[in-house]
């Protein structure tokens, strides 16, 4: 039986169903607002979305090959030209190199996203878990080794 | 999409998989606002443990959110890029009634995900 630190075990609670999808995961909040509306007056009431503290919340892409990398990316180019408000992470394997004079595919896309897209990374160790065929059916993260800002 | 994030509080929200019989009332793991959990992390890592030779991500969201979880509409959030080969769109609709206007849908929609049997996904070949 493998054995998680409470720390990780904490960590792999945002995480842990970052392998059921293979593309996004959103964070609830802890605290919802009422709902406002314009006033008869017609001057605006205040939005639920004028006091939330965005930072408390996360998209989470997946990233255990290239092919999803790519597409993470491609995600987050999309949410960063919207100007969403919510952080960014992309989980990836430890494999996956961001160091700068790394000219691989994966390297670049992650110094994209972090330097243009504001995407935090964080590097992950992935299990792979086969089916009786050996065809893959999911692989997840056991554990992260940097720290997470949600966790 | 943010305004996901001012969904009611629970620990799953996953829209419905459109596009099988919704009287098996299944839910798809395309799209998953969760709220962080050690107990929920428990339960899943469990079903990991458990899962049987066919058991895919879809499977364990199911067998443990089907009942419980906050449903996302799947329209505007979970539109398949095989919908655009359907020939009956009353399902992703919501009516039999609405014309099916691609140009518009593609506006509307906020999540698009790709998946279009038997059309295999993308894979990057090196």
């Amino acid at each position: 039986m493998r054995t998680v630190s409470p720390k990780a075990l904490r960590s792999l609670a945002v995480i842990v169903f970052c392998f059921l999808t293979a593309f996004m995961l959103l964070i609830l909040p802890f605290k919802t607002s009422s709902r406002s509306s314009v006033s008869g007056h017609g001057h605006h009431v205040s939005q639920p979305e004028d006091n939330i503290d965005w930072s408390r919340f996360a998209y989470i892409q997946y990233a255990t090959n290239t092919a999803y990398l790519c597409n993470s990316v491609m995600l987050f180019e999309t949410l960063n030209r919207l100007h969403s408000k919510p952080e960014r992470l992309i989980l990836c394997p430890t494999t996956f190199s961001v160091d700068g004079t790394e000219d691989s595919v994966e390297s670049r896309l992650l110094r994209k996203a972090r330097d243009e897209y504001k995407v935090i990374l964080v590097p992950i160790e992935v299990q792979h878990r086969n089916a009786d065929d050996g065809k893959l059916l999911f692989s997840l993260p056991i554990r992260i080794k940097s720290a997470c800002t949600l966790c | 999409m943010d305004e996901l994030f001012l969904l009611p509080q629970c620990p799953v929200a996953i829209p419905r998989a459109y596009w099988l019989n919704f009287d098996d009332r299944v839910m798809s793991s395309l799209l998953v606002l969760i709220q962080p959990s050690e107990f929920e992390f428990n339960r899943v890592q469990k079903a990991i443990d458990a899962a049987g030779s066919r058991d895919y991500d879809m499977e364990i969201i199911n067998n443990l959110y089907k009942d419980s979880a906050l449903v996302i509409p799947h329209r505007p959030y979970a539109l398949l890029t095989g919908e655009f080969r359907s020939h009956n769109h009353a399902d992703w609709l919501g009516n039999d009634i609405q014309a099916w206007e691609p140009g518009e849908i593609l506006k509307e929609a906020k999540f698009l995900h790709f998946s279009d049997w038997p059309i295999p996904k993308v894979r990057v070949s090196h």
